[in-house]
């Protein structure tokens, strides 16, 4: 495979050039005001050539958000070890310089937190089914028979999608066309009723790819490993991964007997069995997250490309990471929230990829027609539901959001009302990379529901020696810092209210953690401290839902000023990480 | 029926046999005194003779699941047999093929 | 994230182990039934919470040659405490014995297979762990121990997304 960065560059200096001419009048969106220095969104953009002979689209993440949201992308997403200054952990302008992207384009705002409020105000909302749909529309219409590939979270996120049980989801993903997808945050609906979903869409043509999901007695598969599809008489096999740890990380009891895990042993049959079908081209659909998946491609023979979500690390580029053959594997990694479209098309020549060129499209909703079927499935989908999530909870008066390492200024409203909302000393609140932000003015009740719902959203209050605590910070930071990627849980840092700590990332398990103080006081091991938390994951609670306290916190003090965040004191860490930016 | 489910393939004169078993494997408590209620023996013979004796503590999981592979012929009889902390036993018998 | 989840499992687990030190107490409590007619070695290997004492008992000692002819394969993180899947194959001659054990519990030894001439050593169970812990595989083979070992983290969960 002969992988330039030739594409890659032309597009940057097209972006470049384009901004740099400014008021050329051929804009799809952006402020007229002249007043910011952002550029306007190029009236080519969403032009994508077809090249090559076999095309992939892929989207990943979605987490249920059908309508256009905000999301502000992280500004602490360390990599440490190996790692340190890797993609896809860069933040901020590292991002920018190690892809070459200009300051003030479209795509520094997609992919960076830089001046997110003025950026987000100016550019405006960003992906939404509708128009997620056109950007489809269109780069098929470029290239008939490219397969529409999604890596999972699809099912949840939003009230809709939780109060239809992945329903209004399945529909989206018919609707949109997607050709195969795996799973993540769908198996939190149980294993029936993933059962009856994945039958719904395979009804539909949209196969559940899942090779790693297996009995937990038998072995038996629980669901299809691969599908081979042909484009311009090559063959191409699509493998999906399911998310390894979804038994730890979301609630085991909800499909006690499905058994998960890497599995690589069964994945390289798999792939190898579909070679041996005649499949030419190999692709792999997982929801590993970026740096596992880049692990898999060191360890697996004959897969070409790793289209990957969970960690939602959007990524401009694709990693070209050497298999034990010392062949290359893309690895790439499409954003979340509906955010992003990777369009990635290969040149396949005798058998074998030649070159490839690639495109991660942000999807700005003001730059695209809603698609009008896949408006009204929407309207609809929200129909039942609309008034509820209309009703405006409060106000704030700073960004909120989640994403990144350590505290968002979204947790930091939710721990607070943790911590007020159930009478406690110290408030847990997962380290979830989901959830849109929102830009300062009104709150409504949707906006609580994106930060929190599931199906085990019930809060919790209970006793905590300090020691339990400790280690509740030690083991969540063993799985997101951990040297080995294929320990990678997903997830950031549990976020905190109540206490304070530091941490030092590069060292072992039990050692990450010191200066633990709760409520100001050094924290005592052996004293029990009451501890508010929410999304259990190890038998079903029945405190109030984390939404119902969230929105009570927002009724009840109706204008919130939005602060710093609170970020632990950091050890081991240089200021100059490039996956830092405070 | 019997709480012992097995399967087992044979290739090239070798069984490979997976077999699950019904039981609680309820460890002892020392607090309350419980003294539990697990399998401690495990026993698979393959035309009756013995291929594998397991002793088992209270560490094994509920619902214990064992896999081992021995030589064996095509028609021989597979039985297993457990018997457990309050004497309690069970078996199950099949025809390898 | 609920610590008191994993804490029931852990007690459970050690508790089973009895942690009263030594066996003839066990069975002074009616803890374990005497009248059934179990080898003594099985009792007290299998029961004790002295990882040498049963080794010993068990396998007439307990030190053992590390060996990369014995293959242990478990999971890095187990998805769940209670069932953790253990598989232990050797490549070693004439093997007798494969003995699983972990060493955080606090009854360590989880089980011994005697293995009759046609086994092939080649070994697959299910355990319980208390917390993250060393899992040691032991083969014996023409009468000599040889081992292997590995870590497996057993973690609180939650928070994956």
């Amino acid at each position: 495979m002969r992988l330039s960065r030739r594409d890659f560059l032309e597009l940057m200096l097209a972006a470049g050039a384009a901004g740099g001419l400014g008021g050329s009048g051929k804009t799809l969106a952006g402020s007229r005001s002249g007043s910011s220095d952002w550029r306007e969104i190029p009236q080519d953009f969403y032009d994508v050539p077809r090249k090559g002979n076999v095309h992939l689209l892929h989207f990943c993440d979605l987490h249920g958000q059908l309508k256009p949201v905000h999301f502000r992308e992280p500004s602490v997403n360390l990599g440490l070890h190996d790692f340190r200054g890797e993609p896809p952990l860069l933040v901020g302008k590292a991002l920018l310089r190690h892809y070459g992207l200009d300051r003030f384009s479209p795509e520094a705002h997609a992919f960076t937190h830089l001046d997110f409020r003025e950026a987000a105000e100016y550019y405006g909302r960003v992906g939404g089914a509708a128009h997620l749909a056109t950007a489809v529309k269109r780069a098929r219409a470029e290239r008939p028979g490219a397969l529409l590939l999604d890596s999972g979270d699809t099912w949840h996120g939003s009230g809709p999608a939780l109060w239809t049980e992945g329903q209004a989801m399945a529909d989206f993903q018919k609707q949109l066309g997607v050709d195969a997808c795996t799973g993540h945050w769908e198996f939190i609906y149980g294993d029936e009723r993933v059962q009856e979903l994945v039958k719904d869409l395979e009804g539909a043509g949209t196969r559940f790819l899942a090779q790693n999901v297996v009995d937990r007695d038998w072995l038996d598969p629980i669901f299809d490993a691969y599908t081979l599809h042909e484009q311009n008489g090559v063959p191409v096999a699509v493998v999906g991964q399911a998310f390894p740890f979804t038994p730890i990380a979301n609630p085991g009891y909800m499909f006690p007997q499905w058994s998960m895990g890497h599995r690589l042993e069964r994945l390289q049959e798999q792939i190898d069995k579909a070679r041996g079908e005649g499949a030419q081209v190999v692709v792999l659909l997982s929801h590993a997250g970026m740096l596992t998946d880049m692990a898999y491609a060191r360890q697996l023979r004959g897969v070409d490309a790793i289209l990957g979500g969970h960690t939602h690390d959007p990524v401009p580029y694709p990693e070209r990471v050497t298999d034990p053959d010392g062949e290359p594997t893309l690895v790439v990694n499409s954003g979340s929230s509906g955010k992003f479209l990777s369009v990635l098309d290969l040149e396949v020549r005798d058998g074998k990829i030649r070159d490839f060129h690639y495109r991660n499209l942000p999807i700005f909703a003001n730059a695209l027609e809603p698609d009008p079927d896949m408006r009204s499935l929407v309207d609809q989908a929200y129909a039942p539901y609309q008034e509820r999530l209309s009703e405006v909870v409060g106000e704030v008066d700073g960004v909120l959001y989640r994403r990144g390492n350590f505290n968002g200024t979204f947790d930091e409203v939710l721990a607070r009302a943790l911590i007020e909302g159930r009478d406690a000393e110290v408030a847990f609140t997962p380290g979830f990379r989901w959830g849109p932000s929102v830009l300062p003015g009104k709150v409504t009740f949707e906006d609580c529901m994106n930060q929190t719902c599931s199906t085990y959203s019930e809060t919790t209050r209970q006793e905590m020696t300090g020691e339990q605590i400790k280690h509740i910070l030690e083991d969540v930071a063993n799985s997101i810092f951990n040297p080995d990627p294929m320990l990678h849980r997903g997830g950031d840092m549990v976020r905190t209210a109540g206490l304070r700590y530091a941490i030092d990332p590069t060292r072992q398990m039990g050692e990450r953690i010191s200066d633990l103080e709760i409520g100001g006081e050094p924290m005592d091991p052996k004293r029990k401290y009451v501890v508010a938390s929410w999304a259990d994951v190890n038998e079903p609670q029945d405190g109030p839902q984390a939404w119902d306290v969230l929105a009570d916190y927002f009724r009840e003090h109706q204008a919130i000023r939005v602060e710093q965040p609170y970020i632990p004191k950091l050890k081991g860490v240089s200021d100059d990480n490039p996956g830092l930016a405070v | 029926m019997s709480s012992i489910r097995a399967r087992a393939t044979l290739t090239d004169g070798v069984a490979e046999v997976r077999a699950l078993i019904s039981h609680p494997m309820d460890p002892p408590d020392e607090e309350s005194g419980d003294p539990g209620h697990f399998i401690q023996e495990v026993t698979a013979e393959i035309g009756g003779e013995t291929v594998l004796h397991a002793h088992w503590g209270p560490s094994i999981s509920p619902n214990p699941l064992v896999e081992f592979s021995a030589e064996a012929e095509s028609g021989e009889t597979l039985r297993i047999s457990y018997t457990d902390s309050q004497g309690e036993t069970d078996s199950y018998e099949m025809e390898l093929s | 994230m609920n610590p008191q989840q994993v804490d029931t499992q852990r007690r459970k687990v050690l508790s089973g182990a009895l942690a009263l030190g030594g066996i003839s107490t066990a069975i002074g409590l009616g803890i374990l039934a005497p009248s059934r007619a179990l080898a003594k070695w099985q009792e007290q290997a299998i029961m004790t919470t002295s990882l040498e004492e049963g080794l010993s008992q068990a396998l007439g000692g307990s030190s053992y040659q590390e060996s990369d002819k014995v293959q242990l394969d478990a999971p890095e993180v187990a998805e769940n405490g209670e069932t953790v899947p253990v598989s232990v194959e050797t490549s070693l001659p004439n093997v007798e014995s494969i003995t699983l054990y972990v060493t955080e519990n606090n009854a360590p030894i989880s089980a011994v297979f005697e293995l009759g001439s046609r086994a092939r050593p080649s070994i697959s169970q299910r355990i319980q762990m208390a917390d993250t812990s060393e899992v040691v595989a032991l083969v014996k083979s023409d009468g000599k121990l040889y081992g292997t070992s590995r870590q497996v983290q057993v973690t609180v969960g939650g928070c994956g997304g």
